[in-house]
């Protein structure tokens, strides 16, 4: 019979307690601004929301985070589109997906909060104090970061950072022509402590390429309806290709 | 569950018409897969390189394996053990196994049953002339038991599985690799491993190892999740004019064999027991039962196929020589199991960071069950559903076909893809639905849109209708749809019409 004490010293002990110096997850450098630190603090909670752009946001934050080998995990979120994702810059093999934990939530999260470094989590829709509180701390504890995602208020507790997108504005779709190519939004943050000054960034979320980028000339003026610019003039042929 | 299994030794010798007594090798890409006793006796193993083999044995007869040959010459066997109860499943040329419940109540007890079937092996192995070794029968709870059994001539008693599988070493596990590291850690038995806390095992060796802890348990039966599914998924092809040359029907079974893996794949399952139904213009048929406990993938059927005509053909069946040509083929996945239990672990990985994931989602897998962890892989199709897919946790990620797909949605993605289309309404200026002509014009340019009867939006911009026609080869699977992209309150969206009906595929979030 063989102790359990000699199998475990098979393998390094895998505890995720943050080491000095990796406090930080990396963070795209056109969202930057809106943080107080120069990346994700380990073991905070943020949320993400917003009438549109909220989850190519969240994409954004993850793809970020999985630049030095990180695992990121998305728990309740069936609908991700990997496909956006993965021009967002998400590594989909580093990125595990439970799409419908049903009733045990907050127990995945739990799991995963101990074995990745970023947790992108829906709450149903009534979400226990006890449960939110029990997994702040835990995230806090593991070193993890955890990203609330849909409306504010679904997480009945405070969160660190909240990031909020708002004003849309489509491009390269007209009335009958063009397709869509790129969007600009603007990302505003809040906070507690060191983030609680208001701070924002206008981005182009996806930038033609279909990743992020700097809305460098954010201040022009966009003409056409909110929602849709029509500039269906340069808007390209829509061949599907 | 009592399973009774018949193992031939030696089997890929004794088909190629050799006896113990020969100095015999069969040999595949340059290695030895099995050797006669008296190759044995000299020092010859599974696994060594022909060359060695060769100078360890003077005088060793080395051969080519040939497993549709052992296929045709295990037939005989088959057929004769089919005709004592229907259920024989095939794992391999020379080994099968049957559920010994029913048979062993009308035989008289399982020991009749074995003895019966020993001897109807090898009256049926005498009459096809061959002259190996006499099979070994015996009867266990569980394949893995059963097959151990098989070797010693055994009927261990109901529950009594992990007494008797507690001497044999190790290796006969199957996971060198695992089998290496346990013997090291002093751990030379499957007794001793199946001593060791199954928490502790789980998290320190994976789930691969896991499962074959609960083997050495003797709870084989439990861990395999492997279950009779409620509709069975099948495929098949109906051939019109019938098809006479079996390269052409097996030709044909690989696109059978391609759908029925496809539609496993994509619910995450993988089917560990095959049945093959073969029929003529003579309504003559043939049907066997194959398994494999590590999932028998789209390749594997089709070489099953083959087996199991090469059998027909070889006139040993029971019926004889089909004398038709072949109007229908079916493939059934019997018994499926979910793709996740049958990973090799994630012990091994690269970086901590991959460890302590795995290590993670294996304790979720765990947890939730096979079909609720994943990862992501993008994929080649036309629409946004279609170029992403879900791989279960543990299985491998396919490759990304790069192919191009003229008619897909255009760039950029959108970045929620509704699981489920939502229904949507679509209206012109004078408030009727839009629709979309045969010829892909819309009948008015869109003005408002409402989401699952939710309240009606402006739309403030729009472009398409995209037509696509896909299948139009085929009648039935034929869809017509036409896809716009419409901006609409802050929200835009990928739509798509089909038959006047509006749907949200996706979501430009």
């Amino acid at each position: 019979m063989v102790e359990e004490a000699a199998v475990e010293s098979l393998v390094p002990s895998g505890t995720g307690v943050p080491l000095a110096g990796t406090r930080l997850l990396p963070v795209l450098p056109v969202l930057a601004p809106l943080l107080p630190d120069p990346g994700l603090r380990r073991g905070s909670v943020l949320s993400v929301s917003g009438a549109a752009g909220a989850t190519s946001l969240l994409c954004c934050l993850v793809a970020a985070a999985m630049a030095e080998g990180s695992w990121a995990a998305a728990v309740g979120l069936p609908a991700l589109g990997l496909e956006a994702a993965a021009r967002l810059g998400v590594r989909l093999d580093h990125l595990a997906l439970v799409p419908d934990p049903g009733g045990r939530w907050a127990e995945v999260v739990g799991v995963l909060v101990d074995s990745v470094d970023l947790v992108a989590v829906a709450p149903p829709g009534r979400c226990r104090p006890a449960d939110a509180r029990r997994l702040t701390a835990r995230a806090r504890e593991r070193g993890a970061v955890m990203v609330v995602a849909g409306p504010a208020g679904r997480w009945p507790e405070a969160v660190d950072l909240r990031l909020e997108v708002g004003t849309p504005r489509w491009h390269g779709l007209g009335v009958g022509d063009g397709t869509l190519r790129q969007r600009s939004v603007t990302v505003r943050s809040s906070g507690r402590r060191a983030a609680a000054r208001q701070r924002r960034v206008r981005l182009w979320l996806p930038a033609p390429d279909g990743g992020a980028g700097a809305d460098g000339d954010g201040t022009t003026p966009l003409a056409g309806v909110p929602g849709g610019v029509g500039d269906g003039a340069q808007g390209g042929v829509p061949c599907g290709s | 569950m009592r399973v009774l299994t018949l193992w031939c030794p030696d089997w890929p010798v004794t088909a190629a018409g050799f006896e113990p007594d020969d100095p015999v090798a069969v040999v595949h890409a340059n290695r030895v897969v099995s050797a006669s006793a008296a190759a044995r006796a000299t020092g010859v193993r599974a696994g060594l390189r022909r060359r060695e083999a060769q100078s360890r044995c003077a005088g060793l007869v080395v051969v080519g394996e040939d497993l549709p040959g052992q296929a045709r010459a295990f037939e005989p066997v088959v057929a004769a053990v089919t005709a004592l109860t229907p259920r024989v499943e095939v794992t391999r040329p020379g080994l099968l196994a049957l559920d010994a419940r029913g048979p062993a109540r009308f035989l008289g007890g399982e020991g009749a049953l074995c003895r019966r079937v020993a001897d109807e092996a090898a009256s049926a192995l005498g009459g096809a002339g061959a002259r190996g070794p006499a099979p070994g029968v015996g009867i266990a709870d569980g394949r893995f038991a059963a097959g151990l059994a098989a070797r010693r001539g055994e009927v261990v008693p109901i529950g009594a599985n992990r007494a008797f599988l507690a001497d044999f070493p190790t290796a006969v596990l199957g996971d060198p690799e695992l089998a290496d590291l346990l013997v090291r850690l002093g751990i030379t038995t499957v007794g001793a491993f199946a001593d060791l806390p199954t928490p502790s095992v789980l998290a320190r060796f994976g789930a691969g190892a896991a499962r074959l802890h609960a083997v050495a348990l003797g709870r084989d039966e439990e861990l395999l999740d492997a279950t009779a599914p409620e509709a069975e998924p099948s495929a098949e092809a109906d051939f019109d004019p019938p098809v006479e040359r079996v390269d052409r029907a097996a030709f044909a079974g690989r696109a059978v064999a391609a759908e029925l893996a496809d539609r496993l794949g994509r619910q995450g399952l993988v089917c560990t027991r095959l049945r093959i139904e073969i029929e003529t213009e003579h309504a003559e048929s043939m049907v066997r039962v194959w398994r494999d406990d590590e999932g028998i993938g789209a390749e594997a059927m089709v070489e099953r196929l083959r087996w199991q005509f090469g059998g027909w053909l070889s006139g040993t069946a029971a019926g004889g020589v089909p004398t038709g040509g072949v109007t229908l083929l079916r493939m059934v996945a019997d018994e499926v199991a979910g793709t996740g239990s049958r990973q090799a672990g994630f012990w091994g990985g690269t970086s901590h960071a991959d460890r302590r994931a795995g290590r993670g989602l294996d304790r979720l897998r765990g947890m939730l069950g096979p079909g609720a962890v994943f990862t992501g892989a993008l994929a080649g199709g036309r629409g946004p559903v279609d170029r992403a897919r879900l791989v279960p946790w543990g299985e491998p990620a396919p490759g990304r076909p790069e192919l191009p797909w003229p008619g897909h949605h255009p760039l950029p993605a959108p970045a929620l893809v509704h699981p489920a289309p939502l229904a949507a309404e679509v209206v012109g200026a004078d408030g009727a639905p839009v629709t979309v002509s045969a010829r892909g014009h819309p009948s008015a340019a869109p003005v408002r849109l409402s989401i699952a009867g939710g309240p009606w939006a402006e739309v403030a911009g729009w472009a398409g209708p995209w037509t696509l026609d896909e299948r139009w080869w085929d009648r039935r699977a034929r869809r017509r749809r036409a896809r716009f992209q419409l901006v609409a309150g802050e929200g835009a969206h990928l739509c798509t019409v089909e038959d006047a009906r509006w749907w949200v595929e996706a979501t430009y979030d």
